[in-house]
């Protein structure tokens, strides 16, 4: 059991770090430049041609946020690319010879040509249009092509860069890379500053937290027992009418896709507009009470959390007596059963006491797996109903692209889905004995 | 080429509670206001967004800005708005314009408004360390900035020559308060001409630069000018702006933007416009602002809603135009793009998709400013027209596919083009409807949807685009034409096309 | 061919409900033809020199309309926002809106009409990909397992260096040349797996352990919630069209799949009869496609169904949500989406959700049906 438990916890971190791999992979691959939102935040606007003020800008953020270190501890790429490409400053110039470069030109004589022929940007002697033609292009011809003969020496001193073959090289970083600093900040317990108002990341999600975890935990609260009572009764008294509506009720409701039925419920039983009848359920939108606490002021708006509370534990509940009652049903007939019975116990002793436990087990993991589920797949339903949780706060930093506040939030899901099934195998192989020991 | 069209936005403006009296403060009245997106940033000098604007406003003044109603500069703080001067200083002539602050303009602790403070803010913008980046490029010609000796409220400001806009970006800057970022004045002390020199990147200038970039939600600025302060925030959830005792601005009751009738402002954070509707029939909201014209409409049509609601159509300068792309193959011919105006039919964009409340102007310029030119022609709806218009230019369908094509440098070509929108709900329906009429006469259009970054940085930037629509929000300020950061690319490109044609 | 008649009989068995094979007859014929059911060019043109199908009006004078004679997109601009009750200024009875227009004018009954194609489509798809990629897994996990294949020392040094060649020249190429070592890359990997002997361990050789890998992408994939990973993928990686959503989605999917099909796999493998084939000698791919698949490939079907309606259902919300989906495409939930900017039309965001619903209500019952089946209920 010691080993099993201490096996089990050791592949966790593995697992975490490929994921945070991952994830700062997908955000290094993305086509937005972080440093050009950052100063679009600040109000400066990019254009085609850096000058001025803007140049000097963007390379103060960019050295302060670190960017013109490698990415990662190695890299392993074909000879003729530069070592670093972030080295560069200028984003002009990197990403034109990141382009050419791609093409098959040696990057140690690529780079000097283009930081040459981007400070002729300007310059009323060259013919201009051909310059912006071949930036935009990133094609030598461009420039061999042109008419302008200052253009036309570099074009050619370009050409003759071009590589025919190319061997892989291994390049080592060591730890100044950005994974490493993102990462060790992590560990440290700094997700870094939002980027649309600089305020500590770890304080906007433990904030969208607070009102996701009371949504979650009162889904749960409800739906569980609420389930289990259900499958109980179903399985007693299979014959009754009331259980058999239920049921069937429960069958249609569990296909009703979440976001069309609060669509629904927002639009016609929020208010009197149809009928005073129709005016069941408070209203959406979160009241201010701004000297209370965060706890407090939750409290205080319990009353409009009925509503997505009852969106989303519908749903679920649906789900969790069908499979419950099934397992139930399918205990019934195992050979256990028949020898209780033939003991002489009443039937709603031996569902109770002896099926339903039993039917239970696998019941735990869904438990909890739901912890992670609530968590995460309360996005739309945030959306709709203007809560600001965990959920609407990743969809809002994936739009305006606020990678801090993503990571964060991914890391932290991440997180709880592992411990959570990790303590779901562990729930398991304590309660079955067969497991702990194959 | 495309006719350019202007929309005005329908803002919904309710008021529910009483404020027909002027002048006096009323007790203990709250008021809800619904924003749309958190703006992040509340500074007077660091928040790029209007919507940022629209909250810091009532926290700091500035010394004059642009009436809502008669469209020209109005004072705030100062007593009247300045002509300018040519005048020869050190054998240099010069623009100067001469202001004096209000006698009784104080900060909230008591401390009266001078001179030092607007110096403080303009050193500050002009500082390298400092984060006002978009403030900068309006002080390019800003020589010098003078205290009066005997009266510091009076200031005059050199600039060496008259630029369009030196006045109001003299003038509508926020003021920061000197005594607390800058109590031992050294900022100010900086000569303007001398202020990029290294000598004042050292850390005593830094760290009160620093300050003030750090202070961006006004946490170290306990002093205002105006009469409100940010007594709580929630991020994405709200701001509460609290009165604060008294306000030097009610000695002023004829100036509007001196004004403070409620003890407190609630913003909330709203982003969907249902959920603002539906808060704003149980009235958990006062002043709502709708983006959407179809549900202001539909609100105007309700009776019930009418009774306790009032409603508000301000001018707003937004402009939407589509962008043609002519150095396309296609579209680099003249008529195409005749036909494709031909095809556009503004009308029914203004009447069906914002219920009429737009105007369709000539030009990428609003109708109250005076350059604007009233004697351009509108082109009209026209299919069959287009349809010869794309005859005579050599269109024809030869595959009955219902698609035009014509023979280009020896292959044969489909009149299709693909128009990048940004997804928002006006330019899908426009481009929905734009798709359709296209149809009618033989052109194909796809759409693709992108996000605006995207857009700019992979079609836009480089030309890699057929049509596009898109929008841009002017101001009541003269519209300067050479300045890169109130045109985009693509719209030069469309200026150009205008005058060619 | 015998794994088919085995399915065929098994959905014969199953009992489905006369209203159940009502909704999957209708909602494939619509979805199929769905060009000819709602369109505004001619069915068919009656003028003997252009005879055709789907030929637009513009092109033929006299021909067979179709019985809704507005597609999708088409805009009528008289009839902007009338509800199915509404009176509605029309040419004929055959062009009246039986389920109202939306705000631009496009016919709601042509839109549900689009949207089941969209729909049919996607899951169709979807659970194809999900299919193929979750069977390679399990093939390779629960089949060959850890001690499956045996490759020899010898081979495995010599593979190890082409496979990183073959690799990093396909990234750093272009062209033809990616190409031509993609196909290497393939060519080499088809060798290795020749060269080793399944489950026949030999001196000096080592199992690649497949069922570790796999089970360590499985839980990678498990830990990354759905909504997010497909509101990194769409939200960030922009250019909608179809196929974006579909290598999502069904990428979303293939770990079920693969976790159901191994655990059967491993209980079908040690049987008896797949002993003594392989003792006549059957090849392990022949033994796994007549015996293995189609005894394991029962509980798959469940997840098959539930697929098609998990597709349907995250199809609809990322449209709800604005993301990843073409904007001129009409589809069920593009269409609710209308109706949270125009509540006062009830009927834009009613009937779409209707059809949401039965179609995920159809394909989970019969989810349901093939697992009571399966269990002998």
């Amino acid at each position: 059991m010691r080993a099993y438990l201490i096996k089990r916890i050791l592949l966790v971190f593995p697992l975490l770090i490929t994921v945070s791999v991952l994830a700062f992979m997908i955000s290094k691959a993305v086509p937005q430049d972080q440093v050009e939102s950052i100063l679009e935040l600040r109000g400066l606007d990019d254009s085609t041609a850096y000058d001025g003020n803007e140049k000097e800008e963007y390379i103060k953020v960019y050295k302060k946020l670190k960017y013109d270190l490698p990415n990662f501890y190695f890299s392993i790429i074909p000879a003729h690319y530069p070592d670093n490409i972030n080295k560069i400053l200028n984003p002009q110039i990197r990403n034109t010879s990141n382009r050419i470069i791609k093409q098959n030109y040696q990057s140690d004589k690529v780079i000097p040509i283009i930081t040459e022929i981007t400070s002729l940007q300007g310059d009323k002697s060259i013919n201009q249009s051909d310059l912006n033609k071949f930036f935009r292009s990133a094609d030598p011809a461009v420039l061999v092509n042109s008419n302008d003969v200052i253009l036309h020496k570099f074009g050619l001193q370009l050409s003759k860069t071009k590589v025919k073959w190319f061997l892989p090289k291994v390049v080592w970083h060591g730890l100044q890379n950005q994974y490493h600093n993102w990462f060790s900040s992590i560990l440290k317990g700094s997700f870094g500053n939002s980027m649309v108002d600089g305020s500590p990341v770890i304080k906007r999600v433990k904030q969208a937290l607070l009102w996701t975890l009371s949504l979650a935990l009162c889904t749960i609260f409800f739906a569980y027992p609420l389930a289990i009572l259900l499958a109980s009764f179903i399985n007693l008294y299979p014959n009754s009418y009331f259980f058999k509506v239920i049921s069937q009720f429960l069958y249609f409701t569990h296909s009703i896709p979440t976001f069309w039925m609060a669509t629904m419920l927002v639009m016609y039983f929020t208010t009197d507009d149809y009928g005073t009848w129709t005016n069941i359920f408070p209203s959406v939108g979160i009241n201010i009470y701004p000297d209370k606490s965060l706890i407090t002021q939750i409290y205080y708006n319990s009353h409009k959390l009925i509503l997505p509370i009852v969106c989303t534990t519908l749903h679920s509940l649906a789900f969790l007596t069908r499979i419950l009652s099934r397992s139930i049903h399918d205990q019934l007939s195992q050979p256990y059963i028949t020898t209780a019975y033939s003991k002489g116990l009443s039937r709603k002793n031996v569902i109770l006491k002896h099926a339903l436990p039993n039917a239970l087990i696998p019941f735990i993991t869904l438990f909890v797996a739901s912890f992670p589920v609530a968590l995460s797949g309360s996005v739309i339903t945030e959306v709709i109903f203007n809560i600001p949780g965990l959920g609407r706060l990743f969809y809002n930093s994936i739009t305006v692209a606020d990678w801090n506040v993503t990571f964060c939030v991914l890391t932290f899901i991440a997180t709880v889905t592992v411990i959570s099934y990790l303590i779901g195998d562990f729930l398991y192989a304590w309660i079955n004995p067969k497991i702990r020991f194959s | 080429m495309k006719n350019i069209f202007l929309y005005l936005f329908g803002i919904l403006l309710f008021v529910s509670c009483n404020s027909d009296n002027k002048g006096t403060l009323i007790q203990e009245s709250e008021i809800n206001i619904r924003i749309s997106k958190d703006p992040y940033v509340v500074h007077p000098i660091l928040s790029p967004t209007s919507r940022g604007r629209l909250i810091s406003q009532y926290i700091f003044k500035p010394l004059a800005d642009y009436h809502p109603v008669t469209m020209e500069l109005h004072p705030i703080l100062i007593e009247n708005i300045p002509v300018g001067k040519n005048e020869i200083v050190n054998g240099e002539k010069v623009v100067s314009y001469t202001f004096t602050i209000k006698k009784d303009a104080i900060w909230s602790d008591g401390k009266p408004i001078t001179g030092l403070d607007y110096m403080h803010t303009i050193k500050t913008v002009l500082h390298p360390q400092s984060n006002a980046i978009a403030w900068r490029p309006y002080f390019e010609f800003l020589k010098d900035i003078k205290i009066d000796p005997s009266n510091n409220k009076t200031i005059t400001v050199y600039y060496d020559r008259s630029y369009m806009l030196s006045l109001e970006a003299a003038l509508t800057a926020e003021l920061l308060p000197s005594h607390i970022s800058d109590p031992e004045q050294l900022l100010i002390n900086i000569p303007v001409s001398d202020i990029t020199n290294p000598i004042y990147g050292d850390s005593t200038y830094t760290t009160i630069i620093n300050n003030i970039n750090n202070s961006k939600n006004l946490k170290l600025n306990v002093v205002q000018s105006g009469p409100y302060e940010i007594s709580h925030y929630e991020p994405d959830l709200y701001y509460v702006l609290q009165r604060k005792e008294n306000y030097w601005g009610l000695n002023y009751p004829d100036n509007p933007f001196l004004q403070a009738y409620p003890e407190k402002m609630n913003f909330k954070v709203v982003p969907d416009d249902m959920t603002a509707v539906t808060m704003a029939k149980e009235e958990s909201l006062d002043f709502v602002e709708l983006s959407e014209s179809n549900v202001f409409m539909d609100l105007k049509e309700d009776s019930t809603f009418n009774e306790k609601w009032r409603f508000h159509v301000p001018q707003t300068m937004l402009f939407y135009y589509m962008a043609i792309n002519n150095k396309h193959e296609i579209l680099g011919d003249k008529n195409v793009r005749k036909a494709l105006a031909h095809l556009t039919d503004v009308e029914d964009y203004i009447q069906n998709i914002n219920y009429g409340l737009g105007v369709r102007t000539t030009g990428p310029f609003h109708p109250v400013k005076k350059y604007y030119n009233n004697n351009l022609s509108e082109i009209k709806l026209d299919i069959p027209k287009a349809k010869s218009i794309l005859k005579n230019a050599g269109w024809f369908d030869t595959n009955n596919d219902g698609i035009l094509d014509k023979e280009i440098d020896g292959n044969k070509k489909d009149l299709t083009l693909t128009m990048h929108i940004t997804g928002s709900t006006i330019s899908k329906s426009i481009a929905i409807l734009f798709q359709e009429t296209t149809k009618q006469a033989g052109v194909k259009l796809n759409i693709v949807t992108k996000s605006y970054k995207v857009m700019k940085k992979e079609n836009l930037s480089n030309f890699n685009f057929d049509l596009t629509l898109s929008a841009i929000s002017t101001d009541t300020a003269p519209d300067d034409i050479a300045d890169k950061e109130t045109l985009s690319v693509t719209l030069t490109l469309l200026l150009m096309a205008l005058l060619i044609l | 061919m015998k794994s088919l008649g085995n399915i065929s009989g098994f959905i014969k068995r199953m009992g489905l409900s006369r209203w159940q094979i009502t909704f999957i007859t209708a909602f494939l014929f619509i979805g199929i033809f769905h060009n000819f059911l709602a369109n505004e060019d001619l069915i068919v043109c009656y003028e003997k020199s252009k005879i055709g199908i789907l030929v637009p009006l513009s092109v033929c004078n006299s021909g067979l309309p179709a019985p809704i004679p507005y597609s999708a997109n088409y805009i009528d601009k008289f009839n902007r926002n009338v509800g199915p009750f509404d009176k509605q200024e029309i040419a004929s009875i055959h062009h009246r809106h039986w389920l109202g227009t939306g705000p631009l004018g496009r016919d709601i009954l042509a839109g549900l009409i689009h949207g089941s194609w969209v729909a049919l489509y996607i899951g169709f798809y979807t659970v194809l990909f999900s299919l193929l990629i979750g069977i390679f897994f399990a093939f390779i996990s629960g089949y060959i397992g850890d001690h499956g294949l045996y490759i020899s020392k010898g081979n495995i040094l010599l593979s190890i260096p082409l496979l990183f060649i073959t690799v990093f020249y396909t990234l750093y190429t272009e062209g033809l040349i990616r190409w031509s070592f993609l196909l290497l890359l393939c060519v080499s990997l088809f060798l290795i797996v020749k060269s080793g002997r399944l489950f026949i361990p030999r001196k000096e050789s080592y199992a690649i352990p497949f069922d570790l890998i796999v089970q360590r992408l499985l839980e990678i994939m498990q830990t990354i919630p759905d909504i997010f990973f497909l509101l990194i993928m769409l939200g960030v990686f922009s250019s909608d069209n179809w196929f974006n959503i579909i290598f999502a989605i069904s990428f979303l999917r293939w770990p079920s799949v693969t976790r159901y099909l191994r655990a059967e796999i491993l209980k079908v493998k040690e049987e008896n009869f797949i002993l003594s084939a392989r003792s006549i000698g059957q090849s392990e791919w022949k033994i796994f496609t007549n015996y293995v698949l189609p005894l394991s490939l029962s509980p798959v079907l469940v997840s098959c169904a539930f697929a098609f309606a998990y597709a349907i259902l995250v199809e609809s919300a990322l449209s709800f949500l604005g993301i990843g989906v073409p904007a001129d495409q009409v589809t069920w939930g593009s269409l609710i989406n209308l109706a949270k900017h125009n509540f006062s039309s009830w009927w834009i965001a009613f009937f779409p959700g209707i059809l949401i619903y039965v179609t995920v209500l159809f394909f989970n019952s019969l989810g349901d049906k093939i697992d009571d089946s399966i269990r002998g209920l």
